[in-house]
């Protein structure tokens, strides 16, 4: 039964490279078309992409393992796959921000490395969802059990989904400049239950280990508060890697997390409804 | 994958996989009441909404055109300003005094930035005056 769903699996090979190409471009074309990441390319310390592209490539593998189409796939296959999905990354993006007149000209190569290198990693993400999850092969999806540790990726992904998309931005700052500690104060309690209410939608869509009965509590423990956890987690990481944070005290750096783990929670609760 | 456990091997994975979800729902707990802590010990003790400019100068050095000095502006208040226009002057003895100027785009309240002032010669800290002119509210 299973060997079937690999074996027409691999005849679309080309079809999962393209669904990868389009994941790719639904995740970084926002980030391609926005100049702080443009200016980030030149700007940012070519360490902190290093780290970004190093530490996401574990991550990747993991999530590859969750919720690829098999569960049984070899941990060389999910290496193969991640790194596919970093040549796509590679790939799409360099591709696109040629044509949009974005690399600059040959006389620059390290601003053109650094302005790919530091797209790589969204788009990477991208076409490994995009490999995943848009197109036909969920039929064994059904028969998949949901882990904790599942559930936690997956929420990862999504956070990591938006917080890229919005970390790089001048206004992230701005906003949270302008937000006093009150404004922060209420966006707390504000993620967490918008949180919880994607968690509650979630317990109705079936092969999840909350369901409709579990007590409130349990599920908002175990997923919304461990969720909102892990965003402000991403955030607070993602803030960092793009030097939005650089200088500033702790406090202040609370601040701007909180308002990026807006975002990230929500993305984070979505994509376990999503995927 | 699941599927094929019988079901005394699943439960006991079942009360680890359990544990564990306490575990990191305790410590996401932790985290975000500390979180909160943090966020209304600031709201209720730190009050005043001003900044506070304050400039250390740390070194400097000679660049193929020009002479700079590199300090920092401290905004040791609790209001976050932008657009702050900072002018330093140098005097030396024999030469007529020189201006530079910077402008930084944000200063978050109890943060610094690191700011560089091109001068055409050589100068010493200690004739060196750095004023802020001008900042805006964000």
């Amino acid at each position: 039964m299973m060997m079937t769903a690999r074996t027409t699996a691999r005849k679309f090979m080309p079809m999962g490279l393209l669904r990868g190409v389009g994941g790719a471009l639904l995740f970084s074309l926002p980030m391609l078309m926005t100049m702080e990441m443009w200016e980030l390319g030149i700007t940012l310390d070519r360490w902190r992409i290093l780290i970004l592209l190093i530490t996401g490539f574990p991550l990747l593998l993991l999530l590859s393992r969750e919720i690829g189409f098999e569960r049984t796939e070899s941990w060389y296959e999910n290496i193969r796959d991640v790194t596919i999905s970093y040549g796509i990354g590679i790939a799409t993006s360099a591709a696109i921000m040629a044509v949009l007149a974005i690399l600059g000209g040959p006389s620059s190569p390290d601003i053109a490395t650094g302005k790919i290198a530091i797209q790589t990693f969204p788009a990477a993400l991208g076409a490994m969802l995009g490999r995943s999850q848009f197109g036909g092969e969920k039929m064994n999806s059904g028969e998949k059990q949901e882990t904790f540790s599942g559930e936690m990726l997956i929420m990862a992904a999504g956070a990591l989904f938006l917080s890229l998309n919005i970390a790089p931005t001048e206004e992230i700052r701005v906003i949270s400049f302008r937000m006093n500690a009150w404004h922060a104060l209420i966006l707390i309690p504000l993620s967490l239950t918008i949180m919880h209410a994607f968690v509650f939608a979630a317990s109705f869509a079936g092969g999840s280990d909350v369901s409709p009965e579990t007590p409130w509590w349990s599920a908002f423990l175990r997923f919304t508060v461990s969720g909102y956890a892990l965003a402000l987690a991403i955030s607070i990481a993602v803030l960092w890697v793009m030097g939005q944070i650089d200088g500033m005290s702790f406090e202040r750096a609370l601040r701007v997390t909180v308002v990026l783990g807006f975002p990230a929670a929500i993305g984070a609760a979505a994509a376990r409804l999503i995927l | 994958m699941a599927q094929m456990q019988d079901p005394v091997s699943r439960t006991t994975a079942d009360s680890a996989a359990a544990r564990l979800e306490w575990i990191v729902a305790a410590v996401s707990a932790v985290i975000v009441l500390a979180l909160t802590g943090f966020i209304l010990y600031e709201a209720l003790v730190k009050t005043g909404s001003e900044p506070d400019l304050r400039f250390t100068v740390q070194r400097g050095f000679a660049m193929s055109d020009g002479y700079v000095i590199r300090a920092m502006v401290h905004n040791d208040g609790r209001a976050t300003v932008s657009n702050v226009d900072i002018a330093a002057e140098a005097r030396q003895p024999d030469v007529s005094p020189e201006t530079a100027s910077v402008t930084i785009d944000y200063l978050p309240a109890e943060s610094s930035t690191e700011i560089g002032l091109i001068f055409s010669f050589e100068v010493d800290p200690a004739h060196l005056q750095i004023r802020a002119l001008g900042y805006t509210y964000p």
